[in-house]
């Protein structure tokens, strides 16, 4: 057994036990888990909103979500079953926060990152929405892809997980993964040659 | 064409860092041959700037992902929503099991809160229905109301005022906070006092945000959100000593001002005023 291989086990112990503790009611136990998950989470919200404010929300409630069903959560599912578990909440918190505010936040954004673009002093005008009008497209586009698809693109790009691990949140094999993956990237490229053949 | 569809999945591997990471020896032939068939083929070269267009910008998301965390404090938000779910416990699972049988009921003990409830629903309906406007109307039950519609009126004319008074009280504590430690560098905010009614708030501020899932309140949501994480920390001040400065046994200036210096940077006296006012104008 190699040293990286130790030290993924005794985490993986660690993680145990702090939700045996947490489903006694132990809060400090609580805390550590948000602790260890909190910053992933905030990296897969970003990837989806691409905004601090939404991003934070997402990941509180995540946790709030988390501790009311944690439960129903039984161990001696893999020893990744409960990073899987809490991914799922937050990409489904994901998608129903996004379906809710879709247009409202849309609109928002826009005027957002033109505040922030604007002070980059160093690019035209031209590229600006150029960049900001290719970063929306991609958005959109991401949003329309299959679910499967959908997931796989944002856990691959923005929370940079590698196929095995998307392939346990997922329960499909990597192979599936790759696949998905592949037919994600060439569905958006298809959009996006569409776009700049179109401008 | 055959080949330029294979030429795409190596275009996707070698940009998705998947060809860099197996790094075994049939990557560096598979890339040059990519380069290549880029180099000739005018629709792959295209498709080709696209795609790394695709990865710049996912590149970029993520770089300003990284930057904006690291002007969070991770540690003070874990403790923060630590202490969130303390407010917010879990309903217990079990149910209890109920069984109503007319024949064994004692009826005798039922009775008088029997006619409290009928007495009770007689006031309801004389005050949901009696309308002493209209003339010759003082029965109950008068043609032009309909009990839907002044029982919905009746819940959102609460909600409204529950929310008032939540800004309202919110607005007085705030105001109380910016007088401390003004001129004479004093204080007199004692936290033990304080902190109830700051936890009071707290709770009345989960509530609302939680109701609040229309698109149309998305700034009185954010404007709930800073005030929890104000009111969160007005709950940990410290209870200091008597000997600190400008301090009589409550929190020290230092943690005063950090307070006010957020509260005046974000507004949120301001804030808070006209979102009251737009409260009362909108229709819930």
């Amino acid at each position: 057994m190699n040293g990286l291989q130790e030290l993924s086990n005794a985490d993986n112990k660690k993680e145990n036990e702090l939700i045996r503790q947490l489903q006694e009611g132990d809060h400090e136990a609580f805390t550590e888990l948000v602790s260890l998950y909190q910053q992933k989470i905030y990296k897969l919200a970003y990837g989806f909103f691409q905004d601090r404010d939404d991003a934070m929300e997402i990941v509180q409630e995540t946790f709030l979500r988390l501790y009311e069903k944690i439960g129903r959560f039984e161990k001696g599912q893999g020893q990744t079953a409960f990073k899987n578990w809490v991914y799922r909440i937050a990409y489904n918190l994901c998608i129903d926060f996004y379906r809710k505010f879709k247009k409202k936040k849309a609109d928002e954004k826009e005027l957002y990152e033109l505040y922030e673009i604007r002070d980059r002093q160093n690019t035209s005008p031209e590229d600006i929405m150029d960049r900001l009008h290719f970063k929306q497209t991609l958005k959109k586009s991401v949003m329309k892809l299959s679910k499967r698809q959908q997931m796989v693109f944002i856990l691959k790009h923005y929370s940079q997980l590698k196929h095995h691990e998307i392939s346990g949140i997922l329960n499909i094999s990597v192979g599936t993964t790759k696949t998905l993956y592949h037919r994600a990237v060439k569905s958006l490229e298809k959009r996006m040659v569409r776009l700049e053949v179109g401008k | 064409m055959t080949d330029c569809n294979r030429i795409k999945e190596i275009m996707v591997d070698y940009l998705s860092g998947e060809l860099i990471e197996s790094n075994g020896p049939e990557s560096g032939p598979r890339f040059a041959a990519m380069e290549a068939h880029v180099g000739t083929c005018p629709r792959c070269r295209e498709e080709y700037a696209v795609l790394k267009k695709i990865y710049g910008v996912t590149r970029d998301i993520n770089d300003a992902a990284d930057t904006s965390m690291e002007s969070i404090d991770w540690e003070a938000n874990a403790e923060r929503i630590g202490r969130g779910v303390v407010f917010k416990r879990p309903a217990p699972t079990r149910t209890r099991e109920f069984s109503f049988n007319p024949f064994h009921f004692n009826w005798s003990s039922a009775v008088p809160a029997l006619a409290g409830v009928f007495l009770l629903g007689i006031l309801l309906g004389y005050l949901l229905f009696y309308n002493p406007g209209q003339p010759g109307s003082s029965l109950p039950g008068a043609a032009a109301v309909q009990p839907e519609t002044a029982l919905s009126r009746l819940e959102t004319t609460l909600a409204k005022r529950g929310m008032q008074d939540y800004f309202r009280q919110t607005q007085l504590l705030l105001t109380d906070l910016m007088r401390q430690c003004d001129d004479d560098g004093t204080a007199s905010w004692s936290t033990g006092v304080n902190r109830r009614e700051v936890r009071s708030l707290l709770n009345k501020n989960r509530y609302f945000n939680r109701e609040l899932s229309n698109p149309q309140f998305l700034s009185t949501r954010r404007l709930l959100k800073q005030i929890e994480w104000l009111l969160y920390e007005m709950v940990t001040l410290d209870e200091g000593d008597e000997g600190d400065e400008g301090n009589e046994g409550g929190a020290s200036c230092e943690q005063l001002r950090r307070i006010q210096e957020f509260i005046r940077k974000e507004r949120l006296l301001l804030k808070l005023r006209l979102v009251g006012k737009d409260i009362s104008y909108t229709e819930i």
